[in-house]
């Protein structure tokens, strides 16, 4: 088992299954130096640490302005000309 | 995983060279963690010098510069007399009472070890501090400015130390591969360090069933070592808590220079670590100051600054490279006279928190831990318990200032930063233990001894010997 699928499949990701992949794919989508932002349920902060954790070492913008990019979770989100469909959700840019 | 057990082992050879100028005269046992506490000093010090001067530290420029500071310390070495024999020379108990405890702080370590190696690093710690820090200084091959400026990041505590980040960071540098589940390794070994740190120290200054005992007790120390734990400071600062207690033990009985460089480094490692560690270190030189101790040779405020200097060092130059920090978690005005009625009621919140949560929780241990000491004599290494009950005073009365409420900074910081205590505690309690199996309970060893010692022991450090001490007689300066 790879370390990806070690971590999906994990404890870290126990609180929602779903958002692993969706993480890995817009680490996946989501050039280096890039900023992002992440939207996601605010129910549990390991939503924030995970993302942090995961994009590492992009920075990760706390508002949507700021960001180069936006992963929003778990919504189809606003309709955009520049989007990608991830698992789970959508990949932006604002 | 490979790459990382062999920059794991690579390491520990170093810190074994180096520690060697400061170790003789110690058990082989305790000789070998001092060696990893040496070795990840250096590896973690190596590649932050590499980011510093912008060298981009790979696993070759990072391996060469251990093979020079190997082959500098093997052409500088002295030879300070024949390694410990990490074993008593004359029967204190039945062996196997001994090699049950051995066998099951090898269980403990087992265990463990399964437990941290079973999946990449999740904490919630690992991912919001330790492990976002050292992904970060690793793919940037360098500290941002982010880390301590970034508002999005204001909850991964800017004004932590970063020695475990870089640890981490430095050996994903010789892997090439941030894995986090590779980096896990240095968990188990952690443990194992803090065992045979105490076995050692245990075996040569009291007894080997009483190393025996401390072993298990920190082998078996699930509140500790378990995998909820892995990837945070706790576990290193056991590690390192255990080797300042050792030294600073041995600091009471004689000091030298190789006991000062032990101070010094054990006190690096702890104020490096974590903020609970530079807390020990004042806590342990407040002690050193207050309490004299029986000595021979050596000045006790050389002692002190040993332990001070290098914490000092350490957060000055943190300083300088973070600036000045805002340490949010806690609220200081409520020190001040006019909020004292409020303080007076987070105090209560806490006191009722602990007595009916955290102490009811502990209750057997606890209970067990009271009536061991009420029940044998005291020990020379009792002393340990001042800055340790100390400490958990500390960290009982410190959430009365927390930003976040007192009753939920207990639940979430006291059980987990109160149990990386506890393989100090267990010096103590080894020791208590394995006294009571001495044949004349007089057996309490003072440092290392001569080869034509009463004791038989080898020997390993000069200095004129110290008589054993009858049972329950205090110390010195008690």
């Amino acid at each position: 088992m790879s370390g990806v699928d070690s971590r999906l499949d994990g404890t870290g990701f126990a609180f929602d299954r779903a958002y692993g992949p969706f993480l890995y794919a817009a680490d996946a989508a989501v050039p280096g130096g890039a900023r992002i932002g992440v939207a996601a349920p605010r129910t549990n902060e390991l939503y924030t640490y995970q993302a942090h954790y995961t994009l590492a070492p992009r920075r990760v913008a706390s508002s949507p302005d700021r960001a180069d990019y936006l992963a929003l979770y778990g919504g189809a989100g606003p309709s955009a000309v520049d989007s990608r469909k991830l698992p789970g959700g959508v990949l932006l840019r604002p | 995983m490979t790459a990382t057990l062999l920059a794991l082992a690579a390491a520990t050879t170093v810190g074994f060279a180096v520690s060697r100028f400061f170790t003789s005269g110690l058990a082989r046992a305790e000789s070998a963690a001092w060696a990893l506490g040496c070795g990840l000093l250096i590896h973690a010090a190596l590649y932050a010098s590499g980011i510093f001067l912008r060298l981009h530290p790979g696993p070759r420029k990072l391996l060469l510069a251990e093979a020079v500071i190997l082959a500098a310390a093997i052409l500088l070495r002295r030879r300070r007399g024949r390694a410990a024999d990490s074993g008593s020379r004359r029967p204190e108990a039945p062996e196997w009472v001994s090699l049950l405890c051995l066998a099951a702080a090898a269980a403990g370590a087992l265990l463990f070890a399964l437990s941290a190696l079973a999946e990449p690093m999740w904490a919630t710690d690992f991912l919001a501090i330790w492990g976002l820090k050292g992904k970060t200084i690793f793919f940037a091959s360098g500290i941002p400015d982010t880390l301590f400026r970034d508002p999005a990041l204001a909850w991964s505590h800017p004004e932590y130390p970063l020695f475990l980040p870089l640890l981490f960071a430095s050996f994903a540098a010789v892997a090439r591969d941030w894995n986090d589940r590779a980096l896990a390794l240095l968990y188990p070994a952690l443990h194992v360090g803090t065992m045979l740190a105490a076995y050692g120290f245990l075996t040569r200054r009291v007894s080997r069933l009483a190393g025996a005992v401390a072993a298990a007790l920190i082998g078996l120390f699930l509140p500790l070592y378990r995998a909820g734990h892995v990837g945070m400071a706790d576990i290193p600062l056991a590690f390192g808590l255990v080797l300042l207690s050792c030294a600073f033990l041995d600091a009471r009985e004689g000091s030298s220079a190789s006991v000062r460089a032990r101070l010094a480094l054990a006190s690096l490692f702890c104020a490096a670590t974590k903020q609970e560690g530079l807390l020990f270190v004042v806590l342990l030189a407040a002690t050193m100051l207050l309490l004299p101790a029986r000595r021979r040779g050596g000045s006790r405020s050389l002692d002190v600054a040993a332990l001070l200097l290098p914490a000092a060092a350490h957060t000055a130059l943190f300083r300088a490279a973070a600036g000045a920090l805002d340490h949010r978690d806690f609220d200081l005005s409520l020190l001040l006279g006019e909020r004292w009625p409020e303080l007076s009621g987070r105090a209560g919140e806490v006191v009722q928190r602990l007595v009916t949560v955290e102490l009811a929780r502990a209750a057997v241990p606890v209970i067990a831990i009271a009536l061991l000491l009420a029940l044998t004599p005291r020990r020379d290494p009792d002393v340990l318990l001042v800055p340790l009950i100390a400490q958990v005073l500390l960290y009982a009365g410190i959430p009365a200032l927390s930003i976040y409420g007192a009753a939920w900074h207990v639940q979430t910081a006291f059980a987990r930063t109160a149990a990386a205590l506890f393989p100090a505690a267990a010096i103590v309690l080894g020791a208590r233990t394995g006294a009571l199996f001495a044949p004349n309970r007089a057996a309490v060893r003072h440092g290392p001894t001569s080869p034509g010692s009463r004791s038989g022991f080898p020997s390993r450090e000069k200095g004129p010997e110290i008589p054993p001490v009858a049972p329950g007689a205090p110390t010195a300066g008690e």
